[in-house]
């Protein structure tokens, strides 16, 4: 308890120095924490948006649907001609009706076709759905006009970069080219009714169009009710990877062929069960990507503090030269007055890291409470207008570890040096 | 008793290219509560004969002997012990730790004894602040203290440990001669008053003359020995 106090006040002689290194990891602990809470957030909200926008939580589809990631529609034409018969889609919601209660489930209609205004062109993917569904409303920030109204066919709500490409504004009507599924062409006129800016998939340029599902079928030529895919949400995402299983189970059971399970074919159709977490996981990954990158910059700057206090060490280690020669001479072991040092070092850590940590905290509450405002419209896309921040507690002690384990690992070395020096050299009189 | 036994002790200091010899075949006996100087010219090797009796260091020949342990062929952390235990040190400068108070500086080596407990600790270090004469000054810094005072808080601080020896390597050489011969007179009382031996080393001829027995070196041999 004393030789701590002894450390303590060593810290507190050199003040400018402990300030120096103290700010440096007051600052590291400050943006870890607040950036833990942060890229958790955004995290969250790509997920959010693409279950919203694009996937649901869960989303069955014909086994020989050939799309297994959104972004591959950025890559090349979506492949939407394989379906769900009227029949199938009855025996699945069967079996989805006895969950009723924890999951909402809505069918889709997906096509690619080609959009033509009076000057430009865009091959877009097209997204049929009940209008009514509030979820997808979730997925955008509207800029103009409105969303779909259910009483209507042939209006679209399109992104505000397709907008831009074909230089269109709500009222405008477009052209749309397309091919059925048995391969004849259909010509189709739409309204602009709404533009959109996607919440988060806007970053990657996503461009999907918004409509009906009657207009989508008919794009298609799918007159008997097909439907591309039946989109599931739950109540909770942490639910997904359970519900996913037991649906597959579910179905099995039911004679419905899932395309893990290697079971007889009843109806001659397969089908196959993907999670948000699949089909999303090109964004997810490119988000998880960007965070990455953004902790490797936090450990990058880790090691410059490291460096830093590398050498404060080094330097005290010469500054008290004498006065490590003066513990040993008095019977202290290496290790004993390697502690001293070390303890100096961790009390500069424990102290101004906790109140790093505490600053970011109490930030990361006041976000989850009041949210953060949006520091430009332009940004309204990927955080809204106010991002209310979710906090993950167990960052806290992670954080904690890190900076104590930096700060171990870069003053040990320096230290056992300083300490290991043979006394009689450092008591000698000049 | 026999305190301190050094057997043929040489010390040479390896230089690269030369070798400075600066002992060379000292044969020494210290008895338990002696008072003694090593004096000397300057590199006649006073420093090097008290760092190794002090255990700061390893003879290149010969054997050191300290409270009948053969401390020449123990390993450091043996060494670090004896030093805890058995020696006291009073440097040329002090060495007074600059963050800690009076009270504090005496306190240290005793933190690292797991042998005596806080209320014996307590009572050694209040006793030796009192034979010191700095009762009035025990919050004090050591920058806060002259260099006298500071010389009485080192002189405290080799004793709280209660060791066989002292080890002064010129304890006076930073002070006014008045308060040089006020240190020795400390440790002497002390030394009367304690079966703790002592043994300083110093230039100055008025502080030689405090001691009762004189050993002097010259070019690294004991040339002979005074007893006053
Ligand atoms: N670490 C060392 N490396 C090399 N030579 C050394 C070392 N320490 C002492 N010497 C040499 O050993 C000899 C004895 O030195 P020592 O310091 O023991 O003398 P001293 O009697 O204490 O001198 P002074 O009165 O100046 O303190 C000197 O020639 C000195 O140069
Ligand atoms: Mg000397």
């Amino acid at each position: 308890m004393k030789l701590f106090l002894f450390s303590l006040k060593n810290a507190i002689r050199s003040w400018w120095r402990t300030l120096i290194l103290g700010l440096f990891i007051f600052f590291i602990g400050l943006m870890v924490t607040f950036m833990g809470s942060f890229s958790l957030t955004i995290r969250n909200q790509m997920e959010d948006a693409i279950i919203n926008g694009l996937s649901g939580h869960i989303q069955i589809r014909s086994a020989s649907a050939e799309d297994d990631d959104f972004a591959e529609h950025m890559k090349s034409r979506w492949k939407g001609a394989s379906f769900l018969d009227a029949d199938l889609q009855k025996r699945i919601q069967a079996v989805l009706k006895t969950h009723s209660g924890s999951l909402a489930a809505g069918a889709c209609v997906r096509h690619g076709a080609l959009f033509i205004s009076d000057t430009d062109k865009a091959p877009c993917l097209i997204i049929g759905l009940d209008p009514r569904s509030t979820y997808y409303q979730n997925a955008f920030v509207l800029t103009q006009g409105r969303m779909l109204d259910a009483e209507q066919t042939h209006e679209i709500v399109i992104t505000e970069n397709l907008a831009e490409n074909l230089k269109v504004k709500t009222g405008s009507v477009l052209g749309v080219l397309s091919q059925t599924s048995d391969q004849y062409p259909v010509d189709l006129a739409v309204t602009v009714v709404g533009i959109v800016k996607y919440r988060m998939l806007s970053l990657f340029g996503f461009s999907g169009v918004y409509t009906d599902i009657d207009t989508a079928r008919e794009l298609i030529g799918f007159y008997n009710n097909e439907v591309s895919d039946i989109i599931i949400y739950l109540h909770d995402k942490n639910m997904t990877e359970g519900m996913y299983n037991t649906l597959l189970e579910e179905f099995g059971d039911a004679g419905i062929t899932t395309e893990s399970i290697d079971l007889q074919p009843v109806s001659g159709q397969k089908i196959k069960l993907s999670t948000y977490k699949s089909m999303g996981n090109f964004f997810i990954s490119t988000i998880g990507a960007m965070i990455a990158v953004f902790y490797l910059l936090i450990i990058l700057l880790l090691l410059i503090v490291s460096i830093l206090i590398f050498n404060l060490v080094y330097m005290m280690g010469i500054e008290r030269y004498k006065e490590i020669g003066t513990l040993r001479a008095l019977g202290f072991s290496k290790f004993t007055a390697m502690r001293i040092f070390m303890t100096e070092i961790f009390c500069v850590t424990g102290f101004f890291g906790g109140l790093g940590i505490l600053l970011g905290t109490a930030l990361n509450l006041y976000f989850s409470i009041q949210g953060m405002p949006s520091p430009a419209p332009a940004m309204d896309f990927i955080m809204g207008k106010r991002l209310v921040f979710q906090i993950d507690y167990s960052q806290i002690v992670l954080t904690m570890g890190l900076l104590f384990g930096f700060s171990f690992i870069a003053s040990c070395i320096p230290a056992y040096k300083a300490c290991s020096l043979r006394p009689v050299e450092t008591l000698k009189e000049t | 008793m026999v305190s301190v036994e050094l057997k043929a002790i040489k010390k040479d200091y390896d230089l690269g290219k030369t070798k400075v010899r600066a002992l060379k075949g000292i044969n020494l006996t210290i008895d338990k509560g002696e008072f003694i100087a090593v004096a000397g010219p300057s590199g006649s090797g006073k420093s090097t004969l008290l760092n190794l009796i002090g255990c700061l260091d390893y003879p290149t020949a010969g054997e050191v002997w300290i409270d009948g342990v053969l401390v020449s062929s123990l390993g450091e952390s043996k060494l670090n012990k004896i030093r805890l235990h058995t020696i006291g040190f009073i440097f040329q400068s002090f060495n007074l730790i600059p963050v800690l108070n009076v009270y504090e500086n005496i306190e240290l080596p005793l933190l690292i004894r797991k042998d005596v407990n806080s209320c014996e600790r307590k009572k050694r270090v209040t006793n030796l602040i009192a034979a010191v004469g700095l009762a009035g000054q025990k919050k004090q810094r050591p920058a806060e203290l002259s260099g006298g005072q500071r010389q009485r808080v080192a002189v405290a601080r080799a004793l709280v440990t209660r060791p066989a020896i002292v080890l002064a390597d010129e304890p006076t050489a930073n002070l006014d001669s008045k308060t040089g011969i006020e240190i020795i007179e400390l440790m002497h009382t002390i030394n009367k008053s304690q079966a703790t031996s002592f043994i300083f080393s110093t230039h100055d001829p008025k502080i030689i003359r405090r001691a009762d027995k004189i050993h002097y070196l010259e070019d690294g041999h004991l040339k002979q020995e005074h007893t006053l």
